[in-house]
């Protein structure tokens, strides 16, 4: 199931991977790059090799070593010394904890660069889930990509090249799109990604991407978020609508990954004001008649179409058959596409 | 318990849950249909329990019998509520993928048991941590951490060996565990030195929950991974019922036997093995949009080898992997580019449960199976039992026979397109017969074993297996177009057929269907086909298949045209030389 809405209530749960401390508190008006959570989950580590520092053996440094496996420490504490002729001493880099202290080594636990979970979606705090996250709330138009580099990222949604045939390329990006959100068509050119990088573009929504640049993407800064899939393909005329019909609007990309567990996809929000009655769309499981469908082509354009009839089948190019469905195309064309090859749209 | 005689089984792959039906018709033990539906493991649904519910129910649909009572508020299967069925059986393979580091010592021994060890269950390895390793104590822990494991395995260390380099490393796993946050700290199996175990668990007390397994490698030169298996599958199914909503139901309805998919294939292949084999060993391939599984057993001794990095919708990092891309190409009947096929990866990878219908995608998706099936053959062929290793005198040991299973070759599928992905894909050496699982009920079959293994048997002697025919693939070195064997076919009625075989003949012998006739084969210039020795011939008897009877004399490892057109057109010879042959 995908979501391409223009006006829907939006609640999203955030989650630290474990429990840690969170920043917010209910009511609070955040905005998609806020930090509102934080915890230590792989922690810094620091080896201090103190035999070699202080010119001893190991066990002659351990007769050397102030601290010992459990202390706590702050920057600069004397971790081990002072020992020598040059009365040497070795001091803790930052504030931490030791972890161990053993055969002339020192092991320390800083509590620098914690785990930073942003909001993803600017709204409204409207629950706390103990130490682990929140519930945000908003409501606006929603629009749900294939595929996310894992970066969020917020900005006025600019559309430079609405048609697949219209590629970005570097020369359509300049030091005005800086903090924007930008849409463009397809991308095919890494000049083109550095280039948004360089001027530190807010996100990028592209309807198609060349597969050979997924490894630059994946490593780029900006987030990015795909909504076709990979190789040139066109962007349906349903979410060509909702793009174009909200530029210059403020927009929040969460570019994360497809979590086919967790249902998370990568969207973007764009919070609009709120008319009375907007709820949250209904959770469907199944296809039925009358559901407006994405039919996936792996190696052309997805179409869009309307469920028309459930329970046919189809025989495939290999004499196997499958469960099918009888869909209308936007064009009017009737055709039989197999259940699995279909995405409902909500 | 009384021995259950009408069993419903259930299959929760990846993408699709099956339910198949087996009970009694004219005495004897049949599969009698199969319902199917989506996985509901993921989003929104979260439940396996709604998949199994709607594949039970089509499979009411199609059976017209009622398994369950009418009462909507019914979600789950209980005893009371399921009619007209007396056992119930289950494997699994979907859901989150099962992630394990390994810590031992040597990477060339204690490591490579323990690959050898998970490698019998669908599972990603996190991390390596050996002595090998030259990495600072604070990246060893951080690479630890980062990998995010299920579960770490530490060997090394014979029984009364290495000690102080075990605990070294367990160190490590006991630093790793301790700055985890309690929540999400992994199990350790520890498998290596068995004198150390007291130190071992007061090392990681408090930082782990330790499980300890036999030594899988005792002794010098000794490895022992059978004890340590079972130990791995019950790990894997624990992880399975804490990560799957209604895992954990349905292993307590069928009475804790739940199984991943795998193993209960892996219980067929020895099965048959037993009662099967002349001297040879089985094959089996199981190929899913997961995983592909390779079972070998010979006399009851099974080799099971799963990889998820063969799976037919591979991961983002291996879309753009020049050698998938180029061994795909490689098997293309079509010409396409390795960006366009990389693009299909790619959006596969995106909605693996997608159904490949043009022709494009249909040739990618079967250049990628007889690529699949090489790669995991090959590797899997060091892991082969040694009866098999025995047979092995040129590029593959000879089989029995050859069990195919998977979504490509299930019921309807075109069985010369079945018969050519095998034949490339594997290429079998000797004689043996090609069997499809058109249902795809062999995984489940090795669960039903479980509660009623007459059923299991008289099954897998039935039609509900099709056999493709038997194969001779004489290997030998000389130049295409010489003759390399004869063949004499003496029918019932006391007729002879005589053949010439030329190396580099792929030909189809008409033989009908489940017909027996005497054979003779007689190789020449010092062939070999699996008759003792090069050049040695001999008498056997066979039957027909759906192809009839297959000679492949186009040599092992087949050898392809480089150039992009011919290889195409070679493909397709061979392929033309199959098709209006079929029985």
């Amino acid at each position: 199931m995908i979501h391409l809405s223009p006006l829907t209530l939006i609640r999203r749960e955030r989650i630290l991977p474990v429990q840690g401390r969170i920043l917010v508190r209910v009511g609070q008006k955040i905005s998609a790059n806020d930090v509102i959570a934080e915890s230590f989950f792989v922690p810094e580590l620091i080896t201090l090799d103190v035999a070699q520092s202080l010119k001893l053996t190991p066990r002659q440094a351990d007769e050397y070593l102030e601290v010992q496996t459990g202390d706590l420490i702050t920057e600069k504490t004397i971790i081990a010394g002072p020992a020598g002729v040059a009365r040497r001493v070795i001091r803790a880099p930052g504030d931490g904890k030791i972890i161990q202290a053993e055969n002339g080594r020192v092991l320390i636990q800083t509590y620098k660069n914690p785990f930073q979970l942003k909001a993803g979606i600017s709204g409204e705090v409207v629950k706390i889930i103990g130490h682990k996250g929140v519930v945000i709330e908003t409501i606006g138009a929603l629009i749900q990509g294939m595929w996310g580099n894992g970066k969020i990222g917020t900005g006025i949604i600019r559309v430079v090249a609405i048609e697949e045939e219209h590629e970005l390329t570097s020369s359509q990006i300049s030091e005005t799109m800086k903090g924007t959100v930008m849409f463009a068509g397809h991308c095919s050119n890494l000049s083109a990604l550095l280039a948004c990088e360089k001027i530190q573009l807010g996100g990028l929504i592209l309807g198609s991407l060349e597969c050979a640049l997924i490894p630059a993407i994946q490593n780029l800064p900006v987030p990015v978020m795909i909504l076709e899939g990979f190789g040139k393909r066109a962007l349906s005329v349903a979410t060509r609508e909702l793009i174009t019909t909200n530029e210059w609007r403020e927009g929040a990309l969460n570019a994360c990954s497809w979590d086919r567990i967790r249902g998370s996809r990568p969207e973007l929000v764009i919070p609009l004001q709120a008319p009375e009655g907007v709820t949250i769309p209904q959770i469907r499981v199944r296809l039925e008649k009358g559901q407006r469908v994405r039919i996936l082509h792996p190696l052309r354009s997805n179409d869009i179409g309307e469920i028309q009839e459930i329970g046919s089948s189809m025989v495939l190019l290999n004499n196997q058959r499958v469960k099918s469905a009888v869909i209308r195309l936007s064009n009017g064309k009737v055709t039989i596409v197999p259940l699995a090859n279909l995405e409902l749209i909500v | 318990m009384e021995t259950p005689h009408s069993i419903i089984a259930i299959d929760i792959r990846s993408t699709s849950t099956r339910a198949s039906l087996f009970d009694i018709v004219d005495g004897k033990y049949r599969f009698i249909a199969q319902g199917d539906a989506p996985t509901s493991a993921y989003s929104p649904i979260n439940d396996i329990r709604y998949g199994v519910l709607q594949a039970v129910r089509e499979l009411e649909n199609i059976t017209y019998r009622s398994f369950f009572d009418s009462n909507e508020e019914w979600i789950f299967p209980n005893k009371k509520g399921m009619m007209d069925v007396d056992g119930f059986a289950a494997t699994i393979s979907a859901g989150r993928m099962f992630k394990i580091a390994l810590v031992g010592l040597s990477e060339e021994v204690s490591i490579a048991s323990a690959q050898k060890l998970i490698r019998t269950i669908p599972c990603e390895i996190t991390n390596i941590l050996s002595l090998n390793d030259r990495e600072k104590i604070d990246t060893q822990i951080r690479n630890l951490l980062q990998g995010e494991p299920d579960l770490i395995l530490i060997a090394g260390g014979t029984d009364q060996g290495a000690s102080h380099a075990v605990m070294k490393m367990v160190e490590i796993v006991r630093l790793a565990n301790y700055l985890t946050p309690s929540e999400r700290r992994p199990g350790v199996l520890y498998a290596g030195n068995q004198e150390i175990q007291n130190k071992v668990s007061t090392a990681l007390k408090g930082v782990a929950k330790v499980e300890f397994l036999p030594n899988i490698h005792p002794r010098p030169n000794f490895e022992l991974l059978e004890p340590a298996r079972k130990e791995i599958v019950k790990q894997w199914i624990e992880h399975c019922i804490q990560n799957l909503e209604g895992a954990k139901e349905l292993d307590s309805f069928i009475g804790n036997t739940l199984i991943p998919s795998c193993s209960g294939f892996g219980r067929v292949i020895r099965y048959l093995s037993h009662v099967v084999t002349y001297e040879k060993g089985i094959l089996g391939v199981d190929i899913d949009a997961q995983a592909v599984t390779i079972a070998e057993a010979y006399e009851g001794e099974l080799s099971l080898v799963v990889y998820p990095e063969f799976a037919l919708s591979p991961t983002n990092k291996r879309i753009l992997d020049d050698s998938l891309l180029s061994g795909i190409q490689t098997w293309m009947t079509i010409e396409l580019s390795k960006s366009k096929i990389s693009e299909y990866l790619a959006n596969k990878c995106i909605y693996p449960g997608y159904i490949p219908i043009e022709k494009e995608e249909q040739a990618i998706e079967q250049a990628m199976v007889q690529h699949v099936l090489f790669k995991a053959s090959r590797h899997a062929s060091h892991h082969f039992s040694k009866g098999s290793r025995l047979n092995s005198r040129c590029f593959s040991p000879a089989f029995e026979r050859i069990l195919a299973s998977g979504n490509i070759f299930k019921q309807g599928a075109d069985h010369i397109l079945s018969g050519l992905l095998l034949l490339n894909g594997l290429q079998p050496s000797g004689v043996c017969t090609l069997v499809l699982d058109q249902n795809q009920i062999s995984s489940v079959l090795g669960s039903v074993g479980n509660l009623n293994p007459m059923m299991m048997i008289q099954i897998l002697e039935s039609d509900a297996f099709i056999s493709l025919g038997t194969v001779i693939s004489p290997v030998g070195e000389i130049k295409d177009g010489e003759p390399i064997l004869k063949i004499k076919i003496f029918s019932e009625e006391g007729r002879k057929d005589e053949y010439e075989i030329c190396k580099g003949d792929l030909t189809v012998i008409p033989l009908e269907y489940g017909r027996f006739v005497q054979m003779y084969l007689q190789p020449l210039h010092g062939f070999d086909v699996g008759m003792g020795s090069p050049g040695r011939g001999g008498k056997l008897t066979t039957s027909g298949g759906m192809l009839g009877l297959i000679v492949d004399a186009r040599g092992r490892p087949l050898s392809l045209p480089i150039d992009g057109m011919k290889r195409v057109e070679q493909l397709e010879t061979w392929r033309s030389r199959l098709i209006n042959k079929e029985i």
